[in-house]
C-alpha cells in the first residue's frame, strides 16, 4: 500500500514536471509556458519525498518498489508526452 | 549534470560505445532471459497447468522424511535439503559434503522426487551437478533461468561469461552517467522529427535515465552472483583458510556448537513447521536438515521476508527435540553489516521480495534495459551509416538477435505445451530454440528489406503468443474457471498477457502493412 | 612519456591490471576489514565488493590525467595486499579463522 502510494504521489509530480520541460517544450514547438528552475528543483525534490518516507519508516520493500515504479512512470510519461499529435505532424514526413 | 574534460568525455564514449557493440548482442540475451526469468515459477505453473497452490510444507511431512532417512544409506544424513518441485509436490536431496579431484566442495547424495501423496516417484544418485537438472513439468522455466545464469555453456565458463557482461553493463552505466552531460535537462525530451541519429540518441538516452540506478544494481548483483563460486570464494578461502571452501562455508553459513554425534531421535518436523509458520506467517520455502539422527541435529527453516523487509527470513531449531533455537540472519550467526549486504543481493537481483508487485516492477524494468540495449546498438549503428566499411550486416544481425530472440523464445514455450503431455519436454523446449533461432538466422539472409525482417520475426512473435492460451487449452491445460476455482489466477493472468501482448503486436504490424501510403518506419520494440 | 606509450599504459592498468589489482585487494581485505558483529565481514565485504573494486580501479585508470599516479595506485594496492597475503602464509602457512 504504502509502495503504490508513493509512486502515485511521485508520478504526479513527474506529470507536471513533463508538462513544463523546458527542453521538451522547445523540441516539440509548445512555445513558452515552462516553470522556472526554482519550481522545478522543488517539484523534483517533493516527488523524492516518498522514497524519504519509506526510507526513515525503514520499509525497504516499499522504498525499493516506490524507486523501481517511479523510474518506470518517468519512462512512461517521457514517451507518452510525446507522441506525434495528428494535428500538428499532418503533411510532415520523417527525416530517416 | 558532470563535466568530464573533453578528452575524458570522448575515452567515455568509446568505452561505452565499443563494450557495447562487442558485448551488446550477449548482454541482450542475458536481459531478456532475466526478465522472463523474473516469473519463472509463474511460467512454471502457468506451462505445466499447476494448480494447487498450498504449499508441500502446509501437509505433514515427517512420516515421509522418516521413510526416506530409513531407505537412505546413514553416509548421506549430513544434509537433507527438502524443497517444492512440479504442483506444489515435495523434494527430497539426502547429501554429504565432499571435495572433488579439483578440490573443490560438492554435495554427493540422493535426490528424491515425490508425488502429491508422498510417494517416490524417481530417486537420482550423484552430485548435485548431476541430479539437478530439468524436469518435464518444469523444462521450460529451467531452460530460461539455465539461460540467463550461464547462456547454457558448463561450468565454469558460462558463469564466466555472464559475470563479465554484468561488468560490461556495470561500465556502459558508469561511462553513460559520464557523458552525459545533460542527463536532467534532457529526461524528459523525446524528438520525434529530427535526424535518425537524434531520435535514436533520445530513445537510448531518455530510457537508459530513467532505469539508471537499476542497470547499475543488477549489473552488479548480476557479477556478484557469476563470479561468486568461480573466483570469488576460492580466492577468499585461499587468502584466509588456506583453501578450505569448507571452512569458508562453515564460517559464514554454518552453525557453530559443540558437536555431539551420539545417536537420538528426530523431533517432529510437523510440530517444528507448524511452529516456524505460526512466528513468520508464511510456510517455508526451503528447509535443511543437518545431521540427521544426531543428538546434535539441526533444522532450518528458510521463509519469504517479512511485510516491509527485504531479507528473508530464516528460523533455527533444535532437531532432536523439536525446539525453536532462534531467528538467525540468512548470512552469519548473528547480525552483520556484511550479512545483511550480502543477505539482499539475492531479493535486488530477483525482485522477489514483495510478491507479485515486486516482480512486476522488476519485469519492467527489465524490459527497460533491453530496450536501451537495443537502442544502444541502433544509435552506434545509425551514427556510422554511410562510413566506408559497411554495417549492413551488423544492422541485420541486431535485429535478428534483438527480435529473433523473443521469437525463439515464444517458440519454444509454444513446443513445450505440445511436448509436455509426451514427456520429451526436456529435448523439445531447447530445440525448438534452436530451430527457430536458425528460422530467424534463414530470415535475415533472405529476406531483402531489414524492415521487412524486422516486422516479420515481430508478426512472428505476436501470431505465436496468440496461439500460447490456445495451445495450451487444446492440449489439455486447465480452463480458466478451473483454475480460478481452484484458486489459480496466475494461469488466466498469463494467459491474458499472452493475448494482449501478442494481440498487439500482430495488430500494429498488420496495420502498418495495410496503412495509406505513410513512409513506413524502421520500428524497433513495442514499447514504442 | 609518449601519448602512445601512455595510451599503452592505460590499457596495461584498465585492462589485466584492473583484473589482478581487483583480485589482490579482495584477497588482502581478508586480513584487514574488521570481522564484524558476526566475525565473517572480512569475508563477505571483499567477495560482494569485487565487482566495485574492479569498476573502480577501470575508472580510475581511464580517467585519471596522470599516468604515473595511476601506476602508483595500483602498484601500491598490489603490494600492499599482496603482501598482507604473502604475510599470512608465511606466518601460518595452513592459515584458518580459528588459528587467528
Amino acid at each position: 500500500m504504502l509502495a503504490l502510494a508513493s509512486i502515485v504521489f511521485s508520478w504526479a509530480l513527474i506529470i507536471a514536471l513533463c508538462l513544463g520541460d523546458p527542453k521538451r517544450r522547445r523540441a516539440q514547438r509548445l512555445g513558452s509556458g515552462g516553470q522556472s528552475a526554482a519550481i522545478r528543483r522543488g517539484m523534483a525534490a517533493s516527488a523524492c519525498l516518498p522514497g524519504l518516507l519509506c526510507a526513515l519508516l525503514g520499509d525497504a520493500s516499499a522504498f525499493l518498489i516506490w524507486l523501481g515504479g517511479s523510474g518506470l512512470a518517468g519512462w512512461a510519461t517521457a514517451s507518452w508526452f510525446a507522441r506525434p499529435d495528428p494535428a500538428r505532424s499532418a503533411g510532415r514526413t520523417r527525416n530517416l | 549534470m558532470i563535466h568530464l574534460p573533453r578528452d575524458e568525455t570522448k575515452l567515455m564514449v568509446a568505452v561505452h560505445g565499443w563494450s557495447g557493440i562487442l558485448l551488446g548482442l550477449l548482454l541482450y540475451a542475458v536481459i531478456l532471459t532475466g526478465t522472463t526469468a523474473v516469473f519463472a515459477s509463474e511460467i512454471g505453473s502457468w506451462s505445466a497447468g499447476h494448480v494447487r497452490t498450498e504449499s508441500a510444507f502446509s501437509r505433514p511431512l515427517d512420516g515421509i522424511v522418516r521413510g526416506l532417512a530409513a531407505r537412505t544409506p546413514a553416509k548421506y544424513h549430513d544434509g537433507v535439503n527438502l524443497f517444492e518441485i512440479g504442483d506444489h509436490e515435495l523434494g527430497a536431496y539426502f547429501h554429504r559434503d565432499e571435495v572433488d579431484a579439483a578440490g573443490m566442495p560438492v554435495s554427493r547424495g540422493i535426490y528424491y522426487q515425490l508425488d502429491g501423496q508422498g510417494r517416490v516417484v524417481k530417486a537420482l544418485h550423484g552430485t548435485d551437478e548431476e541430479v539437478f537438472g530439468p524436469r518435464n513439468d518444469d523444462a521450460l522455466s529451467s531452460f530460461l533461468v539455465d539461460t540467463h545464469v550461464r547462456l547454457h555453456l558448463p561450468n565454469p565458463w558460462g558463469l564466466l561469461l555472464t559475470g563479465i557482461l554484468g561488468l560490461a553493463m556495470l561500465v556502459a552505466a558508469i561511462s553513460g552517467l559520464l557523458i552525459h552531460r545533460h542527463l536532467l535537462k534532457d529526461i524528459f525530451t523525446l524528438r520525434r522529427n529530427a535526424s535518425r541519429v537524434l531520435v535514436d540518441r533520445d530513445r537510448h538516452s531518455v530510457a537508459g535515465t530513467w532505469s539508471l540506478p537499476f542497470a547499475f544494481v543488477l549489473a552488479f548483483t548480476g557479477s556478484f552472483f557469476s563470479f561468486y563460486g568461480t573466483v570469488g570464494v576460492p580466492i577468499v578461502a585461499m587468502a584466509a583458510f588456506g583453501g578450505d571452501v569448507q571452512a569458508l562455508n562453515e564460517t559464514v553459513f554454518g552453525n557453530p556448537g559443540k558437536p555431539d554425534p551420539r545417536p537420538a531421535a528426530m523431533g517432529s518436523l510437523d510440530r517444528i513447521v507448524g511452529d516456524a509458520i505460526r512466528r513468520t506467517g508464511g510456510d517455508p520455502t526451503f528447509i535443511v536438515i543437518e545431521g540427521i539422527g544426531r543428538a546434535d541435529a539441526r533444522v532450518t527453516t528458510y521463509h519469504n521476508p517479512g511485510p516491509g523487509d527485504v531479507e528473508p527470513l530464516t528460523l533455527l531449531y533444535r532437531g532432536a527435540t523439536g525446539a525453536f533455537d532462534r531467528i538467525k540472519p540468512s548470512v552469519g550467526t548473528r547480525p552483520s553489516a556484511g550479512g545483511t549486504l550480502a543477505a539482499v543481493m539475492s531479493p535486488m537481483h530477483f525482485g522477489n521480495f514483495a510478491g507479485l508487485l515486486s516482480k512486476a516492477v522488476w519485469f519492467a524494468l527489465g524490459f527497460a534495459m533491453c530496450y536501451v540495449t537495443l537502442t544502444g546498438l541502433r544509435l552506434w549503428l545509425v551514427r556510422r551509416r554511410g562510413d566506408t566499411g559497411s554495417f549492413e550486416w551488423l544492422d541485420r544481425t541486431v535485429s535478428t538477435v534483438g527480435l529473433g530472440l523473443p521469437f525463439a523464445l515464444v517458440v519454444s514455450a509454444a513446443a513445450f505445451l505440445i511436448a509436455m503431455p509426451q514427456g520429451s519436454a526436456v529435448f523439445w523446449t531447447p530445440a525448438a530454440f534452436l530451430i527457430a533461432s536458425a528460422g530467424a538466422i534463414v530470415g535475415a539472409i533472405a529476406i531483402p528489406s531489414r524492415d521487412m525482417l524486422d516486422r516479420a520475426l515481430q508478426f512472428g512473435t505476436g501470431v505465436t503468443m496468440l496461439l500460447l492460451p490456445l495451445l495450451r487449452l487444446i492440449l489439455g491445460g486447465p480452463t480458466w474457471s478451473a483454475a480460478i476455482a481452484a484458486g489459480q489466477p496466475v494461469i488466466v493472468g498469463l494467459d491474458l498477457a499472452f493475448l494482449v501482448a501478442g494481440g498487439w503486436m500482430a495488430w500494429r504490424i498488420a496495420r502498418e502493412r495495410i496503412g495509406s501510403g505513410a513512409v513506413p518506419v524502421a520500428t524497433l520494440m513495442p514499447a514504442e | 612519456m609518449g601519448r602512445s606509450a601512455e595510451k599503452w599504459v592505460r590499457i596495461l592498468f584498465a585492462g589485466p591490471g584492473a583484473i589482478i589489482v581487483a583480485v589482490a585487494v579482495m584477497a588482502g581485505m581478508t586480513r584487514w576489514v574488521p570481522r564484524g558483529a558476526a566475525g565473517i565481514d572480512n569475508l563477505v565485504l571483499p567477495l560482494v565488493l569485487a565487482p566495485l573494486i574492479w569498476a573502480g580501479l577501470f575508472f580510475h585508470a581511464c580517467l585519471d590525467r596522470s599516468v604515473a599516479r595511476i601506476a602508483f595506485i595500483a602498484t601500491g594496492l598490489l603490494v600492499v595486499h599482496g603482501g598482507l597475503v604473502a604475510q599470512a602464509f608465511l606466518n601460518n602457512p595452513a592459515a584458518t579463522e580459528a588459528a587467528r
